[in-house]
């Protein structure tokens, strides 16, 4: 009797789990279809059905839109992160490392930064550009994001560097080694994880960024997101080509959760934890 | 003798270094906080966009905001962000985690990339993937329920009891009263997945686990579980899944503009969409700096506590 309601129970929470995780695979799987078929086939409205033959020209025509924000965009969002996790690793170490008086009262101002909503510095970023003549142009972009994201490459840096083991770098300071290149030779190498997760964490944000993206970015420059936005309203009711947009859009960062899920969820949980 | 000494080689050298270790990230920050001071200071003027100069205008925008119906319609989205995303996201991560976590053979490899995926997407994506599905006339959406979910008898009953039958499909995001939930129904999808990484995050510490399991030895039933081991236990993980979906959805700006803009009429727009607005399109800067200290100030009374806790927990103190 005990046996058959555990059963019932188990076989309920597995029908509960595999239903929903069917809800969240659905809109993954109309988007990848839709995206193959032509407009004739979507008219038909059988949206669940994948198409009879795939069409990889709807991929040909988004990409004469989306090839120069691909390009743009993936340039920006590597030097971006690689400027954030180099940069916050040193802070990152820093604050782990030498504590004093200043050390709270720092981590509280970077923390709080993490936080900061885009939309307090948004005004200001345009004007300054603007004087600077940095909008619409890749330096203008670079900066805004390596400003945005650093206070949360600093932090998941530095609650890594807590955690991690101080003997190497005393046997290294016996051996004369100063604190950089103690740093520079000794800590950066064994850490290469926690920066392969702070770096995925960064290019993510970078990547996916719409807001700065839409103001700073334009003609010269342009960002993934806002073009994929813009698809919307050009292709109004062409699904087939927008989600051929989106598609293309999400291919970095999902290559980089399926390939690298680990260290995927690793930066995740560490950025929400900080 | 040799650590002592090595140690205070290293605490030596924290002056020393301090610089070259730190000035890079402090240039930053310094930045970002002088440019939030400025945004602060700019909202007591009457700057617009083209005008020579601001003059002190003491709390004029706040005043003029305070007036119009349409920033009260914005505050009162986003309160409804805060009730009917935060909450419901919460409890549908915990409740995944927890399922996950007592079935019995391990699914949860295989189960959680599917809830996870979406986190990896971008905002926007989300909102054109979501505004073709909840497009009234020819959306995924109504296609299911006119194809699949009215042709199921008991459901067919159920749907028209609530107004829904072939001929009167829902209205969806050209519904001004309803539009706000199919937002955040796409929301949901991408955050609920983060939400039960977090979950599981917090059933895997170790105490937790072997409290679970000792109770289960002792025949404890998944609802008694639920109620005296697991809740009491995770009220830190839930304080820290609720904090960080609320900071979230006071400055959703991304997925509500792609999706609606706002609309119909302001229906749906939130702080930040007004801010951009008005920042953007009406060139009222000082207006827009206005409604980013507003949202400043909501944020910073969660941020503040948020941050004192988490230092707090690091450092020991």
């Amino acid at each position: 009797m005990r046996l058959t309601i555990y059963t019932i129970r188990r076989m309920l929470v597995y029908f509960i789990l595999l239903f929903l995780a069917f809800l969240w695979i659905v809109p993954m799987y109309i988007m990848v279809i839709t995206s193959l078929k032509t407009p004739a086939e979507i008219s038909k409205m059988q949206y669940l059905n994948p198409p009879s033959s795939p069409r990889l020209q709807n991929y040909g025509e988004v990409m004469r839109k989306m090839a120069k924000a691909l390009f743009d965009c993936l340039f920006i969002s590597i030097v971006s992160t690689s400027a954030c996790v180099f940069i916050g690793a040193c802070a990152g170490y820093y604050l782990a490392r030498f504590p004093s008086r200043a050390t709270i009262p720092l981590t509280f101002i970077i923390m709080f930064a993490s936080f900061l909503p885009y939309q307090m510095i948004l005004i200001p970023l345009t004007t300054f550009e603007s004087l600077l003549r940095l909008i619409d142009t890749h330096h203008g972009l670079i900066f805004a994001y390596i400003m945005l994201n650093l206070p949360l490459a600093t932090l998941v840096s530095m609650t890594f560097f807590l955690t991690f083991p101080r003997e190497l770098e005393e046997a290294a300071i016996i051996d004369g080694c100063d604190p950089l290149s103690t740093f520079l030779y000794i800590v950066l190498p064994a850490s290469k994880a926690t920066l392969l997760s702070t770096a995925i964490l960064v290019f993510t944000s970078v990547w996916n960024e719409f807001l700065i993206a839409l103001v700073i970015g334009g003609t010269n420059v342009k960002m993934i997101a806002p073009v994929v936005a813009e698809l919307k309203g050009c292709y109004t009711a062409l699904w087939n080509l927008q989600m051929a947009g989106s598609v293309i859009g999400s291919i970095p960062p999902l290559i980089l959760f399926i390939a690298m899920g680990r260290y995927f969820i690793r930066g995740l949980l560490a950025g929400a934890m900080r | 003798m040799v650590l002592e000494g090595v140690r205070k080689a290293m605490r030596l050298g924290k002056y020393k270094y301090s610089f070259i270790f730190l000035a890079p990230a402090l240039f930053f920050i310094l930045i970002l906080y002088f440019m939030t001071i400025w945004t602060i200071a700019m909202s007591f003027t009457d700057w617009t966009f083209g005008s020579k100069e601001a003059h002190f205008a003491g709390l004029d925008r706040y005043l003029e905001l305070s007036a119009e119906e349409r920033f009260w319609r914005n505050v009162y989205n986003n309160i409804l962000w805060l009730v009917f995303f935060v909450i419901p996201s919460t409890l549908l991560g915990f409740f995944l985690a927890f399922l996950m976590e007592i079935s019995a053979e391990k699914l949860e490899p295989y189960l959680r990339p599917l809830f996870l995926y979406p986190t990896a997407l971008s905002f926007v994506v989300t909102g054109v993937l979501w505004s073709w599905i909840f497009d009234p006339r020819r959306g995924v959406f109504n296609f299911v329920l006119a194809n699949y979910l009215l042709e199921v008898p008991v459901l067919r009953e159920v749907l028209q009891v609530m107004g829904i039958t072939k001929n009167s499909l829902p209205l969806l995001l050209d519904d001004p009263d309803r539009a706000i939930f199919c937002i955040v129904m796409a929301a949901m999808w991408q955050y609920t997945g983060f939400a039960m990484l977090l979950f599981l995050a917090a059933f895997r510490e170790s105490l937790l686990r072997q409290l679970i399991e000792a109770a289960m030895i002792d025949g404890a039933g998944a609802l008694q579980l639920l109620k005296h081991i697991i809740l009491p236990n995770m009220k830190h993980a839930f304080l820290i899944v609720t904090c960080l979906l609320a900071i979230f959805s006071l400055k959703v700006f991304d997925v509500v503009w792609v999706m609606t803009r706002g609309g119909p009429g302001y229906a749906t727009e939130v702080l930040a969409v007004y801010m951009y607005v008005a920042a953007f399109a009406q060139d009222l800067l000082a207006k827009g700096c206005a409604i980013a200290t507003i949202i400043f100030s909501l944020t910073a009374v969660i941020i503040v506590p948020y941050v004192y806790y988490a230092i707090k927990r690091w450092f020991g103190l």
